[in-house]
């Protein structure tokens, strides 16, 4: 799993942002907000963590089962996939 | 040619009236260390006008050279916001909204009721923020009829347009975040992108933000002059 370098995440007033540069400014018009998980997975992938190590990150932070992670986890990573911003 | 604009100086070569025309209150001594090149050759321009038949080559050249500046721009803690930009006591108001809308007219209603005001930048203020203190800049990218003055005027705030009646709020920074970023050159290098989100952080974190709705009255004037003077 690698994400697209075309993307650069920053907090703005508070809140992460996702906003495409280079070519991607043709994939995604606009810009993506994460809420907290999305933003230690976005953070995960970037730093090139395995899947299992995003989910047990995200579970020391919030109070889930590791079902409902996973589920979570695996539909943001096919959105992500979706809009060719994970390859 | 060197021009000092926003308190830095810049080096560029311009080839058309649009924007020769415009240069003297912004020329600089030639001594002085350029903070940056704007390096767009004249080939690009006659190439994006080739592209863009309903622009005259000076127009193409005003956009281009001007994006780039604004680029440049976040390295220097600054960016661009399409607003106009007016001092009243020595204070700046923007007033940003897509084309069309009226924030020229809502400007100058404020030169005919607020006398002693004046305009900065009618069309692309550059705001930099130089020591914790944010200003509003005059550049000579000020759309079509060059009404902007060389000088910097701390903001007092600044308010996102619509037309409707006399109201306005403040609203929270990161409510502003897609309306300015929507209003400003998005530069396509992830450095300089990178600093511009670092800027806007600032900027919505310290500069109180507005949205408005307005009328052509002398009411609206106060309401947004009310609204944004601050205690």
């Amino acid at each position: 799993m690698k994400l697209n370098e075309n993307y650069i995440l920053k907090t703005v007033a508070g809140m992460p942002v996702v906003v495409p540069v280079g070519d991607a400014v043709n994939n995604i018009r606009g810009m993506i907000t994460l809420n907290g998980p999305a933003e230690i997975i976005w953070k995960g992938l970037e730093a090139g963590k395995s899947y299992d190590e995003i989910v047990s990150e995200i579970k020391s932070e919030y109070d889930a089962s590791e079902d409902i992670i996973k589920k979570d986890l695996d539909s943001f990573i096919e959105k992500l996939k979706n809009y060719k911003i994970l390859e | 040619m060197k021009i000092k604009v926003a308190d830095l100086v810049v080096e560029s070569d311009f080839y058309y009236d649009f924007m020769l025309s415009r240069m003297g209150p912004y020329y600089c001594d030639d001594s002085e260390e350029a903070d940056f090149k704007i390096n767009v050759s004249q080939q690009f321009y006659i190439d994006r006008y080739a592209e863009n038949p309903q622009m005259t080559l000076g127009e193409c050249e005003c956009l281009w050279s001007g994006g780039y500046f604004y680029e440049q721009l976040t390295r220097f803690g600054g960016m661009m916001l399409h607003a106009s930009c007016v001092e009243y006591e020595g204070k700046a108001y923007l007033f940003s909204a897509r084309s069309g809308t009226g924030k020229s007219t809502h400007t100058h209603l404020w030169l005919k009721y607020l006398p002693g005001s004046r305009i900065i930048n009618d069309d692309k203020p550059a705001i930099r923020c130089i020591d914790g203190v944010y200003y509003a800049y005059g550049t000579p990218w000020s759309g079509k009829n060059d009404e902007s003055v060389n000088v910097g005027v701390p903001i007092a705030g600044i308010a996102f347009l619509s037309r409707g009646e006399n109201s306005i709020k403040r609203i929270p920074g990161i409510k502003a975040l897609e309306l300015f970023m929507n209003q400003t050159v998005r530069p396509k290098d992830k450095t300089l992108m990178g600093n511009m989100l670092e800027i806007l952080n600032g900027v919505l974190t310290d500069i109180p933000i507005y949205e408005m709705s307005c009328d052509m009255s002398e009411e609206a004037v106060k309401t947004s002059y009310n609204g944004m003077k601050g205690a």
